[in-house]
């Protein structure tokens, strides 16, 4: 697990929110696993990751809605263990929008305000100001039913930014909505953090949409925070086997260290040998090599000290790339995009694979692999855990 | 370590639960699940002179299930209700299917128009149907004006006048079920059979008739088991002559006095009761179909 | 299930059928209303017409008596039932807790059993605890087999809904009971009331349990009806049901437009 280290890019940046050691059981159920993570002022934080590893749980915990079972949260410095959900300066959007069905889109954007009993004329202005921000003027005496998914997704944003909250926590908040409204809603969202300045801590199992909106991402991976940083951080250095195959696409390849000499590392797996960087393995060492379509290449003749042989199957004209599958000879299909202007190779030729050293990502396995386990069991079942210490396919890396 | 009660989820959880659960708790464990396990108890036990309970341990009164009398009311019920059950299916489908198939306004109208007498007393509604069928009712004098009988004809105080009155009272728990179903049927599949070939026929028996079972199913819950035990349609529509099974139990609490016996009819209707339930969930039912009204 | 192409002969069938269903769920309603102006004493045959049963039946005080009683403990149970079927249909819908599932359970079986064993369980276990058989009897029985039906109704309302409804209220700053009168209650009243009326006719309606658990003291309108059935009912009796039938036809016409029309408008 990578610790915290980058902060986003503004200068000297200010915790918000510090979740420590936090856990979270369900019955027997690990959901969030020893979690620590700081959030800072100002920045747009995605929480990535499959639906059940525990993000919208840590988000719900932030908001009040969960307790966490051990660990703690402070917010603005102040521990909020024994707050209540309306004690928090924080709002949420939720991911089926929750607005209330039986009040109008004004009362239900006002709602916030008249809790706090704001003087109804200074809610009149504020929520006039908040309809005209999320391009809703003249909707206020509608209802939610008579309103589209994407109008529904704006009263439900403005109803919880016009509390003017530190941070605003969005669950999935884009996941009802079409591929078009989805991307136009992701820079609109995006600009209107930048504008209002507020931290927004955003779910999403969706890759691409934490790609394009974050400052940072933080992964999640059955409970556990894999590694939180830059969106070009976790797409070109993938701390672990899981995010390299999760964020975009990627050719995986599960090799042994033969040796390491000069900078590079000589390694072999059951479809044949390659390189990657050397970056201080043993021999003999189990090593995830992560290789992305784009930076992987093919000839007819072997390159050298490069062995991956196999029959292309397939070349895929995708309109501003060609995708040619070839199947190696233990059956593994590698993925390689190449530009259009390139003559793609004929189908059922024999190619040979190989990358550039610089562009194969090394995850290291064997050492990680026991650190988790052993975290991700506990001590108690650490004698129950010990035959499946031994790194294999399908594991959490 | 923090005291249970200052535990935030105590205050959170706990405390708002049980203010809001412990009512109904207390209310159904005290008049439907204490009451029924009494039941079940006094079903073993016997009566003495004065008709008080004797609590000891006989068979004596699921013995007396079996005699004559009894066997020949349990069947004579079993017959009205299966009767009342087939004839509600047949009334019911095909006005299920009319409501499916018409406007929405009309549905709701259709709807509202079926429901409303249900909502008035049944008994005073019942107790017309002899002005209907007595023997100078206007239903002989209809049918000896079209001519097809010559001399009236007894309708009341017969078996077929029970069954319909059970028909009469328990039509709309059929008409709801079946027609919720055949509502839901996507029309894509009646047109995917039509289009592979299958007439009307083939269409309803392969398609229209196994989609819409569960239906069909629920609703014969609905009918069935109230149809054993409703003693004044009886009452009203058999003066008498046609007893079910709800005469004889209501007979045991309130004249004859030998509730141990009443007790052991109850524990059959509620076994027969289970079986029907139990049969229509392993067939895929669920039970909120039966509780909408 | 809609087919525009649809032959003459099907509608006309169709109509038929539908008309037949009517005229057998109406003809005896028709029956009630028609016989309470008749001239003769016996409802054997329509001899006259009058409208002196409507003042007869003002003077039939047991008739009145028994009328007055069948609404107050219609209110009363109602109002019982109205109140725990609303916070527990609240509560599991909100909560997870152990025994959710035997309280399920047990609300299915007064809406499953036979009304019958209902009422003879419910006179053993008022014998047991020696409650006499009365008004109170009768609104403890009526409460009953009322509970389920406000639960099943306020639990419908509220399945359309997740728990993010009460979370965003709190998350904008309302506490519990602001949530509970703001935003739960006001969204479930539609089920709360359909659940009211149904809980309301229901014991309006009863016979069976009313039949076993209330004692001479305390006769309902159905007790009294078949109390006349003996003797045959006179007309007065059908000029009470008339009167109540009308109220009954107005309220259900009047809150199931009001409900088709919200329906109709979205707002759901």
């Amino acid at each position: 697990m990578e610790k915290e280290k980058e902060p986003p890019a503004t200068e000297q940046p200010k915790p918000i929110v510090e979740i420590s050691g936090v856990n979270k059981f369900y019955g027997s159920n690990h959901v969030v696993k020893d979690l620590s993570l700081v959030i800072y002022e100002k920045e747009f934080l995605s929480i990535l990751g499959p639906s059940g590893c525990g993000k919208t749980t840590l988000l719900r915990m932030i908001a009040g809605f969960e307790r966490q079972s051990t660990g703690t949260i402070i917010v603005e410095g102040e521990n909020v263990e024994n707050k209540e959900p309306f004690e928090r300066n924080i709002n949420t959007v939720f991911q089926s929008y929750a607005l209330f069905p039986h009040m109008s889109i004004y009362d239900n954007i006002a709602y916030g305000l008249r809790m706090k009993k704001v003087p109804k004329k200074e809610i009149k202005d504020r929520v006039n100001k908040a309809l005209v921000m999320v391009r809703l003027e003249g909707f206020g005496q509608r209802y939610p039913s008579q309103l589209s998914g994407g109008q529904k997704q704006r009263v439900a944003i403005a109803r919880a930014i016009i509390n003017n909250p530190r941070v605003l926590l969005l669950d999935e908040p884009l996941g009802a909505l079409d591929m078009k409204l989805r991307k136009q809603m992701q820079i609109e969202l995006k600009n209107l953090q930048r504008k209002l300045g507020i931290t927004f801590v955003y779910v999403t199992h969706d890759q691409e949409e934490a790609l394009t909106m974050s400052d940072r991402i933080a992964v999640m991976n059955v409970g556990n925070l894999d590694q939180c940083g830059k969106p070009e951080d976790v797409y070109d250095r993938p701390a672990t086997k899981f995010i390299a195959d999760f964020i975009g696409e990627t050719n995986l390849f599960e090799t042994v260290v033969e040796e390491e000499k000069g900078g590079v590392a000589y390694l072999y797996c059951e479809a044949g040998d390659m390189m990657g960087k050397s970056e201080g393995f043993d021999p003999n060492e189990i090593v995830y090599v992560s290789v992305r379509p784009e930076k992987t290449k093919c000839s007819v003749k072997p390159v050298e000290n490069f062995s991956l042989g196999g029959i292309v199957r397939e070349s895929i004209y995708l309109g501003n790339i060609v995708k040619t599958i070839i199947n190696l000879t233990n059956g593994q299909a590698i993925k390689i995009n190449t530009s259009v202007d390139q003559p793609a190779p004929p189908v059922g030729s024999i190619r040979y694979v190989y990358w550039d050293i610089k562009d194969a990502v090394m995850i290291y396995t064997h050492a990680n692999d026991i650190i988790n386990q052993i975290e991700s069991v506990g001590l108690n079942s650490f004698n129950a855990a010990i035959p499946e210490l031994l790194p294999k396919e399908g594991e959490n890396g | 370590m923090v005291s249970f009660f200052k535990n935030p989820n105590f205050r959170k959880k706990t405390v708002p639960l049980f203010a809001m659960i412990s009512p109904v708790t207390a209310w159904l464990f005290l008049l439907i699940a204490v009451p029924l396990i009494y039941i079940l108890i006094i079903s073993f036990c016997s009566t003495n002179e004065s008709h008080n309970i004797v609590f000891d341990f006989t068979l004596r009164n699921y013995a007396r299930l079996f005699d004559s009398t009894i066997l020949g009311i349990y069947t004579n019920s079993l017959i009205v209700a299966v009767l009342t059950t087939v004839v509600c299916v047949l009334i019911a489908y095909p006005f299920g299917y009319i409501m499916a198939s018409t406007t929405p306004f009309r549905k709701a109208l259709m709807m509202i128009f079926l429901m409303l007498p249900f909502w008035t007393n049944s008994l005073i509604r019942l107790y017309s149907w002899r002005v209907l069928l007595g023997r100078n009712g206007y239903v002989n004098d209809f049918l000896i004006y079209i001519g097809l009988i010559d001399a009236p004809i007894e309708m009341m105080f017969t078996r077929g006048a029970v069954i319909l009155g059970m028909v009469y009272t328990l039509l709309p728990f059929m008409v709801l079920p079946i027609h919720t179903v055949i509502d839901k049927l996507d029309n894509s599949l009646i047109e995917a059979s039509k289009d592979l070939g299958a007439g009307f026929w083939k269409t309803f028996r392969y398609i229209t008739l196994p989609l819409t079972a569960p239906g069909i199913f629920a609703g014969s819950i609905m009918v069935f088991i109230p149809s054993l035990g409703f003693f004044f349609v009886s009452d009203l529509m058999g003066g008498g002559n046609n007893q079910i099974i709800g005469n004889v139990i209501s007979r045991q609490f309130k004249e004859a006095y030998n509730w141990p016996f009443g007790a052991a009819l109850s524990i059959m209707l509620i076994a027969i009761t289970l079986i029907c339930v139990k049969l229509y969930t392993k067939s895929g039912g669920k039970l909120d179909e039966l509780g909408t009204v | 299930m809609k087919n525009k192409k649809k032959f003459n002969l099907e509608t006309l069938s169709a109509r038929f059928f539908s008309a037949f269903v009517y005229v057998f769920l109406y003809a005896p309603i028709l029956i009630v209303i028609l016989f309470s102006f008749n001239t003769s004493r016996r409802n054997i045959t329509f001899e006259g017409f009058t409208v002196s049963w409507y003042g007869e039946m003002v003077r039939n005080s047991g008739l009145l008596e028994s009328f007055v009683n069948t609404l107050v403990v219609a209110s009363c149970s109602t109002a019982i039932a109205v109140v725990i079927g609303t916070l527990t249909a609240i509560a599991m819908f909100r909560y997870k807790f152990k025994g959710k599932g035997v309280i399920d359970s047990l609300l299915y079986i007064p809406v499953v059993i036979p009304e019958i064993v209902l009422g003879i369980s419910l006179l053993a276990s008022f014998a047991i605890a020696s409650v006499p058989l009365g008004r109170i009897s009768l609104v403890i029985a009526h409460a009953t087999f009322s509970i389920p039906f406000v639960v099943f109704t306020v639990r419908a309302r509220l399945s359309g809904y997740d728990r993010s409804i009460e979370e965003a209220a709190m998350d904008l700053g309302a506490n519990r009971i602001q949530v509970l009168t703001g935003i739960t209650i006001p969204i479930i009243f539609p089920g709360i009331v359909s659940g009211a009326v149904l809980a309301f006719t229901l014991s309006i309606d009863d016979f069976i349990i009313s039949f076993f658990t209330t004692g001479a003291s305390s006769i309902t309108f159905p007790l009294k009806v078949m109390e006349s059935v003996r003797s045959g009912i006179r007309p007065d009796v059908y000029a009470l049901s008339s009167i109540i039938m009308l109220a009954t036809f107005i309220i259900v016409i009047i809150s199931q437009s009001a409900a088709y029309r919200s329906k109709k408008s979205g707002k759901d």
